[in-house]
């Protein structure tokens, strides 16, 4: 099985060259049949790359510890959900993962389009192709899985411990949906440009293909904030840490990208500005897996240093050279059909918006590789800790939170004071209402006020437009509120879901300010039956117990938990011995409440049972991941391919035949 | 340029600057940047470095660490080489803390010499496999 693993890997990579050379011969020649062969290698790739994860996934299922990947990822008492984990818990796995994702993709790009954007598609295939071919050469001259050892071992090693948690099982796949998908966009965007098709179809076509990566990503980064925070035992989500910027990045460009692309589809503005970011939101998801994969910038996250920079770089700078001098070429063709007419309208205030976005993406980028500037410009290595990171990125997030409550209301083309009144006055009475009631119940802290206060505008904004939308609705077609309120939502699901995005924004700022402006840390040592108290709450430890499982040796610790008298939970911070990996794991303790988590660690014990804690109450951590779904479900509503409208959608001035791809 | 683009860009330039500002003033601010290195490199200036803040990096030694669980007090040796500096650090002691793990540790080099630590992290919560036998 290893061999046909290997072989398929081979075959893929020969077949992935055919696919570019007769794609681009065909568009050359006009021969039909040679692009029609090319995109059925597409196909081809991509089965080939399935039957090498089928291989990988049979040898660890199979505990064929001949293979080095295997013998390192896993072992004999693993259950099978962690070993269907291992098949992406090591370096080479999570690039094959990366490149069965990035194929995937383009089998259903090649499958949605066999008779829309014929014009793109000679393009986009070898665009797709090419950026398998960099994964498929790593893979196979550099870290290939299925390499083997010598001598198999007894048993493997095992996957790290702190990674058995089905949140990390989950997150690596989500992320590469994330970052790799964007790779599609990249190839429609070259399409388009190599073509010269550059009206704004593609446009409309790339609009759902960088809305499904960008909920992944989206996801993926808060599935990794959501393990860290509770397989760590640090007590935060966030550390600005490289790998995480790494994720961040992308996701800044593509989320600039979903706004801007709305100027463009409704008046046919910023199309090189457009263009730039699709380019850019693939280039640094590229140079993301760069900096997680080549150990260039150590991070605590880093995977074994290896030699995997080259390639990278070889690659991101030609791809990025193809991008940039196509890009050029066609400057003639991509002037703007309309011109800005007011500072005060919602075009200029997407404007905004996107400057704040890039503006964001450039610190990050620029504290992320600063160690490696600052050595080539004054020869010391300076790293950059997390309070540069916030410095920056709290105005300008707080900005952007306030631009998302203001732009939707904000008329097109020209906004007036008239206009103004009408929609601000009321989320600005509620906004300012809220901070005094913030300020009467004790809360001090400028930075959480102005935030929260720019949470309550922003969602009062939000409301306002759903409470106008249905009531024009229901003035329109009669019902009840509640039908109307669907109809709305149902007919206008960009939109809409797009508010729900928002919202689902605003609890995660709400969940940010909560968390890091009233965070409470302590560290205490209590005798058994001996208690004290962390804010509210009062805590009495009580007794030590041990456990032995096949895997691991267990302490943990039983901790009563009251508040004001009144018993609210016991909990059991938990301290793990793994024998496989000779390794102590540390089994947060957590209550959740809307209000605030209890996060209870223990650090050690002595023989006497004295045990040391770490406690921490985190105000509203929970709203960061109620906003994350929040988000899910909005973006799904925007994603829901919109039916049988063309009347309404070809009243907005778009063509019929744009219309049509949109439903794709 | 039509008198609103002028305006626009106006704006534009205001946002753009203090975006610069920010990322400047940002990276001047306390806390912000540390020196970064390797144990030998900070072996040879040791003295020179006194109260700036560093940032680390290098492995446990087989030196003894020593871990006051009742104090969260943490204190062991990092080197590289013939290079070696006494680090003390008060936290909790990571999971993948043991002799010969990679650690990264950021704090002030104190008056007799001993790195300071505020921060203490293994190089690997998720660095997803261990050091490779072969190459």
């Amino acid at each position: 099985m290893n061999d046909v693993g290997g072989a398929a890997l081979q075959f893929a990579f020969v077949a992935a060259l055919y696919a570019i050379g007769t794609a681009l011969i065909g568009v050359r020649t006009g021969r039909q049949e040679m692009i029609r062969s090319a995109e059925r290698a597409t196909l081809g790739v991509f089965a080939l790359v399935s039957v090498a994860m089928l291989a990988l996934l049979f040898a660890i299922l199979t505990h064929d510890f001949r293979v080095q990947y295997v013998a390192s990822v896993s072992n004999l008492s693993m259950p099978v959900f962690y070993l269907i984990a291992s098949l992406w818990g090591g370096q080479e796995g999570s690039m094959l993962l990366w490149l069965w994702v990035l194929t995937l993709y383009g089998a259903i790009a090649v499958a949605q389009n066999l008779h829309r954007n014929r014009e793109l598609m000679p393009y986009v295939v070898p665009t797709l192709m090419a950026t398998s071919i960099l994964f498929l050469a790593i893979l196979i001259f550099a870290e290939n899985p299925f390499h083997e050892l010598p001598q198999a071992p007894l048993d493997g090693q095992g996957l790290n411990p702190l990674l058995q948690n089905p949140l990390m099982v989950i997150h690596p796949p989500t992320l590469y949906l994330g970052f790799v998908g964007f790779a599609v966009p990249f190839s429609f965007a070259i399409g388009a440009l190599a073509s010269g098709r550059l009206d704004s179809q593609w446009v409309r076509s790339i609009r759902r293909w960088t809305l499904i990566p960008w909920l992944f990503l989206t996801v993926g980064i808060l599935l990794g904030g959501q393990w860290a925070y509770v397989e760590l035992g640090w007590g935060g989500y966030w550390a600005w840490d490289p790998v995480e910027n790494a994720s961040l990045l992308p996701w800044l460009t593509a989320t600039a990208f979903l706004h801007s692309v709305m100027i463009q589809e409704k008046k046919g503005m910023l199309k090189v500005w457009n263009m730039s970011l699709v380019i850019l939101t693939y280039g640094l998801s590229i140079f993301g897996t760069f900096l997680t994969r080549s150990g260039v910038i150590s991070s605590v996250h880093a995977f074994a240093e290896s030699s995997l920079g080259v390639y990278f770089l070889i690659y991101l700078a030609i791809a990025l050279t193809i991008a940039v001098a196509l890009l050029v070429w066609r400057l003639p063709q991509l002037r703007s059909d309309h011109r800005l007419e007011s500072v005060l309208s919602r075009e200029s205030s997407f404007l905004f918006n996107n400057l704040f976005f890039v503006g964001i993406m450039f610190s990050v980028l620029w504290g992320t590789l600063f160690p490696i500037i600052s050595e080539a410009v004054r020869g010391v290595k300076i790293s950059v800790a997390a309070p540069f990171f916030n410095q920056v990125n709290v105005p300008l997030g707080l900005a952007l939170l306030l631009l998302s409550g203001v732009c939707p209301l904000i008329a097109w083309r020209k906004g007036s004071v008239r206009n103004f009144q009408r929609n601000f006055l009321n989320p600005l009475v509620v906004s300012l209402l809220g901070v005094a009631v913030l300020y009467g119940s004790g809360i001090r802290h400028v930075v959480a006020l102005i935030s929260l206060s720019i949470c309550l505008f922003t969602f009062s904004t939000i409301v306002l437009e759903f409470y106008r939308g249905t009531r024009a609705r229901r003035a329109s077609t009669g019902g009840t509120t509640w039908q109307a309120f669907l109809s709305l939502m149902t007919r206008n699901r960009r939109r809409y879901g797009g508010y729900i995005i928002h919202f689902g924004v605003v609890l995660i700022f709400v969940g940010i300010t909560g968390s890091s402006a009233y965070k409470i840390e302590r560290d205490i040592v209590l005798d058994p039956m001996e208690q004290t108290t962390v804010g509210d709450f009062t805590l009495r430890y009580e007794t030590l117990e041990s456990d032995l499982q096949p895997t691991h040796e267990s302490v943990r610790a039983k901790v009563e938990v009251s508040r004001n008298g009144r018993y609210v939970t016991t909990l059991f911070p938990e301290r793990r011995f793994y024998f496989a990996q000779n390794q102590p794991t540390t089994e947060v303790a957590l209550r959740t409440s809307l209000l605030e988590d209890l996060y209870i660690i223990l650090a050690g014990f002595e023989p006497s049972s004295t045990a040391t804690f770490k406690v921490f109450v985190n105000p509203l951590v929970v709203w960061l991941w109620l906003g994350g779904l929040v988000m899910i479900v909005g973006t799904l509503i925007a994603i829901w391919p919109e039916r049988g409208q063309p009347a309404r959608i070809g009243a907005r001035g778009t063509p019929t035949v744009g219309a049509a791809a949109e439903q794709g | 340029m039509s008198k609103q683009h002028v305006k626009l860009s106006i704006g534009a330039v205001i946002i753009v600057a203090s975006m610069v500002y920010l990322m400047f003033s940002g990276i001047g601010a306390t806390g912000s940047t540390m020196y970064y290195m390797t144990v030998p490199e900070l072996y040879q200036q040791v003295a020179a470095l006194q109260g700036e803040a560093i940032r680390v990096s290098g492995k446990v030694t087989a030196d003894p660490i020593h871990w006051d669980v009742r104090n969260l007090r943490l204190t062991f040796t990092m080197g590289e080489g013939e290079a070696s500096v006494p680090v003390s650090y008060k936290g909790l002691k990571p999971d993948m803390f043991q002799t010969g793990a990679d650690v990264i540790v950021e704090g002030q080099i104190g008056q007799d010499g001993t790195l300071v630590a505020s921060n203490l992290m293994t190089s690997c919560p998720s660095k997803y496999e261990e050091e490779k036998p072969t190459s």
